[in-house]
């Protein structure tokens, strides 16, 4: 009888709580949703593959009026980039072309605009990678690493997938609290057909202070339709 | 016979200490006795958390003579209550000090401790009803008014089984808990971030026992002070601006919390544009309509999108409780600086302090930590 109860309250205390990784994960989880949230950012990405820089973003965001735009650095090849910007409208995207100078308008519907709407939702790429977390720890001064499980995922349009080891650092900003820096580090079972071994994905919050107004540009208006 | 006066009185100290943390608990606790305590509820915090310490230094002092008292008397009920007051004891105190630190950090723990501190305040009290009309029972018994056909003595547990009892609970209570901690994260802890699941419930908390009235023709938001164009919204004006909604958590600085908690409203930051405060409105003062709580803010610290001027909780009306129907939503800051049933809107030179931050000392700002 008394192996009953101990084991009914073995049970309830065991239930009842949450592990200490749990709650770091659900803290993380609050922290990206609630940056997730927010209509008003500013977020500056790498994406690097064996220490060579691929893709650059800048992406900024304001509420009112409601306008975001992405701002992009692709490497073609060593001496070439592919550079775009995305304005994000409520009505519809604008997408401008550096290396032509070329104006091209799409609706939200557009077969395009589903690749390019994951621009404007920079976080979830991030929570998408808890979900797969393994282990989390707490390194102090607001620093967390985060183990993570192999995933396949697409990265700007990179494809990963054959990965061996990841991991995640998320860092606060020790006086507000919120996200400052997020770092994804993979290294990825060599392959002879892509040529990559490790990649490092880094996106940083920025301040608001010094986030110029955005507007649409004049040119915009004479927006070809895309294809 | 010393000993038997000191026993004596150390169990009539420890029931009034009880009851005066139940009583005191209670009117922390229960909406209506909260209201009704008004601006002198702080003054009945200050003192559960005093008594409560002095709690926790009445049970040390009562181990010794305790532990003699059971030596002598080796009837199994008597190990057992006092096994039983000790185990609550120590629930009330781990889980009192740890939702008086009031950390954010583990919402989980919180959420559990502030269930556990009230559940075994509501266990206790059927339970002392009980400890007391058995005694009275056994006075009876003694004058020979009854027998008791069960009488048998105590002699269902003997006193080594009901410390065993006690003692292995404590363990598979402590062993579950520390199993659960240190337990690697798994699929389906995993599986449950992206449901949204709510968690915790709200408590009611109002400064005064009548609720403001709400008339959809009569209500109005005064939004005035430094502003270029003083405003009287009426409901219909608010509801028909740009609406925003956000899903957040919400924490109250007393301990309890609500998680996936969906608002609706419309972004304070959209006032600006209507009303052109001056130059020199670098703060606002918010007030409600129950003409006795206020708060104030940095004018910055309103502009985020998420910073809402909120009329709907989970796709319905804000209920009268609940602070209908606008209350203010910062999802940074803690639930006291959400004032309820909001009135007036002023944007003011000089910040002032607010209501719990002029009574009790609350700090200014309120951000969660």
């Amino acid at each position: 009888m008394f192996a009953s109860v101990w084991a009914c309250l073995f049970a309830l205390a065991f239930w009842g709580t949450a592990s200490r990784q749990e709650e770091e994960v659900l803290r993380l989880h609050r922290l990206l949703v609630s940056a997730q949230n927010r209509e008003a950012y500013a977020l500056e990405e790498r994406l690097r593959v064996d220490g060579r820089e691929e893709v650059s973003l800048s992406a900024v965001a304001q509420a009112a009026p409601r306008l975001a735009r992405v701002t992009s650095r692709v490497r073609l090849t060593d001496s070439e980039d592919i550079r775009f910007a995305v304005y994000f409208s409520p009505e519809a995207l604008y997408i401008y072309s550096r290396n032509s100078g070329v104006w091209n308008r799409a609706a939200y519907n557009h077969p395009a605009a589903a690749e390019l709407e994951e621009l404007r939702d920079p976080f979830a790429f991030w929570l998408r990678m808890l979900a797969h977390a393994s282990e989390v720890r707490a390194r102090g001064g607001g620093r967390f690493e985060v183990t993570l499980r192999p995933f396949r995922d697409d990265i700007h349009g990179m494809h990963v997938e054959d990965v061996l080891e990841a991991n995640m650092l998320i860092s606060l900003d020790e006086g507000s609290g919120r996200l400052d820096t997020l770092t994804l580090r993979a290294r990825l079972k060599p392959s002879i057909i892509k040529n990559r071994q490790e990649i490092e994905y880094t996106a940083r919050v920025v301040g608001d202070a010094g986030v110029p107004a955005l507007t649409l540009p004049e040119a915009a208006q004479s927006a070809m339709p895309l294809p | 016979m010393k000993n038997r006066r000191w026993l004596a009185a150390l169990h009539g100290i420890h029931a009034a200490v009880l009851s005066v943390l139940l009583a005191t608990g209670a009117c922390l606790y229960v909406p209506a006795l909260r209201t009704m305590f008004g601006e002198s509820i702080r003054q009945v915090r200050s003192a559960h958390i005093g008594v409560g310490l002095c709690y926790l230094l009445l049970l040390a002092i009562a181990v010794v003579p305790t532990v003699q008292y059971l030596r002598r008397d080796r009837r199994w009920t008597k190990t057992f209550h006092v096994c039983l007051q000790y185990l609550l004891g120590a629930g009330w105190i781990a889980t009192g000090i740890y939702l008086w630190g009031n950390n954010t950090e583990y919402l989980r723990l919180r959420q559990l401790a502030s269930s556990i501190h009230g559940g075994l305040s509501l266990f206790i009290i059927p339970w002392a009803l009980g400890h007391i009309a058995l005694w009275y029972v056994g006075k009876i018994r003694q004058r020979g008014a009854l027998r008791g056909p069960h009488d048998r003595g105590g002699q269902l547990f003997t006193r080594r089984e009901v410390l065993v009892l006690f003692a292995g609970g404590l363990l598979a209570l402590m062993a579950g808990g520390l199993l659960r901690w240190f337990r690697p994260l798994t699929d389906s802890s995993l599986a449950s971030l992206d449901t949204g699941k709510r968690r915790g419930y709200f408590r009611i908390y109002s400064m005064t026992s009548e609720i403001p009235p709400f008339d959809p023709d009569e209500w109005r938001l005064t939004v005035d002070g430094l502003v270029e164009q003083k405003r009287d919204f009426t409901f219909a004006e608010l509801t028909s601006l740009p609406s925003h909604v956000i899903v957040s958590d919400f924490h109250c600085s007393t301990g309890w919390s609500v998680t996936q908690v969906k608002w609706k409203g419309v972004p304070f930051s959209s006032l600006l544009e209507l009303v052109n405060p001056e130059a020199a409105g670098t703060y606002v003062k918010m007030y409600s309509a129950d003409r006795m709580y206020t708060e104030t803010y940095e004018l910055s610290q309103l502009l985020q999108q998420n910073v809402l001027l909120a009329y709907e909780l989970d796709d319905k009306p804000l209920l009268p409780q609940q602070g209908a129907p606008l209350r203010l939503v910062h999802p940074d800051m803690y639930g006291y600086k959400s004032i309820k049933w909001l009135s007036r809107i002023e944007f003011t030179q000089q910040r002032g302090l607010g209501y719990w931050e002029e009574k009790e000392g609350y700090d200014l700002n309120g951000y969660i930590a």
